[in-house]
C-alpha cells in the first residue's frame, strides 16, 4: 500500500493551492523520503513509517503511519523565531488538510479510500540550518471497489 | 525507566486483599466480607501488570528488530543495524502503576553512545523519521505496528493472571 498512500497524500498536497495552503507554505516543496541537500526551508518530507493488512475486505484492507517532516529556517536569532512560526502554521494546514479526511486513487486495478488520522508529532534534533518537526498520522487504505 | 530483564516475571501474584474497609454480610452459617475500594485498588494493580508487560513485549521486539549487528548500514526503510549497540541497549520500559496506568517502550531519556557520548534518543529519532541527508530507517513505530495484534492479548491474559493470583486468598 505504500504507493498508494504516497498518491494520495501528493494529490491533497497538490490541490492545497489557495492562499494559505500547504503548497504555497512550503515554498522548497514536498518531497519523499529525503530532500536535495540544496533545498531551501520551508520544505517538507514524506515517509511512510508502517504499513500493514488489516483482516477486512478480505485482507486488502490496509493500516499504517505516515510522518510529514516538516523544515523550517533556524539559521538566525531572527530565522529560528520565524521558522517556529513557520512550523506553527504549517502543522495547522496539516490539520486542516489531512486530519479526518479521505480521499480516493487507484492502485492495483481498484479505486481505494485513503483516510488520515493526526496520531502525534515531535522535534527531531537537526542542525542549525533548520528545525524539523515530524507529524505522524495513521493512515487506514480501503477498496471502494473489489 | 526499567531495564526488560529486570520486569521478567515480576509483580506476579498479588497479595490477597485484607486490607480496607470491609462490608461483613452474613447469611447463615456463612459470613462475607466486602472489600470494595481494595478490590478496585487490586484490579488497577494487575491492570498496570499487564500494560508493563505488554510494553515489555515490544521492547524486546524493538531490540530484535535492531539486533542486527553491521556493517553493512541498514538500507533506507529497512531496520537500522547495530554500530555501537549503544541504541539496542539503550531500550527499556516505563513502569505502569495502580495510579498511572500508562507503559512506555522506547529509548532510556538518559542513554549515551558508548563512544562519542551523543544522547541515544537524539539520533534514535532521526533513525525513525530521517533528517537532513538521511533517509529515515523506521524501528519504534513499525514495531509497534507489527506487534499491536498481539498487544491486547498479553496485556488481558497478563492482568488477569495476576489478578487471579490475588483472589485465590481472598477471605
Amino acid at each position: 500500500m505504500i504507493p498508494l498512500v504516497y498518491k494520495a497524500v501528493e494529490s491533497m498536497f497538490a490541490a492545497d493551492t489557495g492562499a494559505g495552503g500547504l503548497v504555497p507554505l512550503l515554498t522548497g516543496g514536498y518531497f519523499i523520503q529525503i530532500a536535495p541537500s540544496t533545498t531551501t526551508p520551508p520544505f517538507m518530507v514524506g515517509s511512510v513509517q508502517a504499513d500493514g493488512e488489516i483482516d477486512s475486505f478480505g485482507g486488502n484492507g490496509s493500516t499504517g503511519f505516515f510522518a510529514f517532516n516538516v523544515y523550517t529556517p533556524r539559521n538566525s536569532s531572527t530565522g529560528a523565531a520565524l521558522g517556529l512560526a513557520s512550523t506553527e502554521t504549517i502543522l495547522s494546514r496539516l490539520m486542516t488538510v489531512y486530519h479526518n479526511k479521505s480521499t480516493t486513487a487507484t492502485f492495483n486495478g481498484l479505486t481505494w479510500t485513503v483516510s488520515f488520522k493526526r496520531s502525534s508529532g515531535i522535534g527531531v534534533p537537526e542542525s542549525d540550518f533548520a528545525w524539523h518537526h515530524a507529524e505522524v498520522y495513521q493512515v487506514t487504505c480501503f477498496p471502494t471497489t473489489v | 525507566m526499567a531495564s526488560i530483564e529486570s520486569l521478567a516475571n515480576k509483580g506476579r501474584n498479588l497479595a490477597p486483599i485484607t486490607r480496607g474497609a470491609a462490608v461483613t454480610t452474613k447469611i447463615g452459617e456463612m459470613e462475607f466480607e466486602w472489600r470494595g475500594e481494595a478490590f478496585k485498588e487490586q484490579i488497577n494493580e494487575a491492570v498496570a501488570v499487564g500494560i508493563t508487560d505488554g510494553a515489555v513485549h515490544v521492547a524486546r521486539a524493538m531490540k530484535r528488530n535492531i539486533g542486527v549487528q553491521g556493517p553493512p548500514t541498514s538500507l533506507p526503510g529497512a531496520f537500522p543495524h547495530m554500530d555501537t549497540t549503544s541504541l539496542n541497549r539503550s531500550i527499556s520500559v516505563d513502569v505502569a502503576t495502580a495510579k498511572s496506568l500508562v507503559a512506555a517502550a522506547g529509548v532510556a531519556r538518559e542513554a549515551r553512545n558508548s563512544e562519542t557520548g551523543v544522547r541515544v534518543d537524539d539520533y534514535a529519532l532521526k533513525l525513525e523519521f530521517g533528517g537532513l541527508g538521511q533517509q529515515p530507517r523506521p524501528w519504534a513505530v513499525r514495531t509497534l505496528r507489527e506487534e499491536t495484534g498481539k498487544l491486547f492479548g498479553i496485556i488481558v491474559e497478563s492482568a488477569a493472571r495476576t489478578l487471579g493470583g490475588g483472589l485465590k486468598g481472598v477471605r
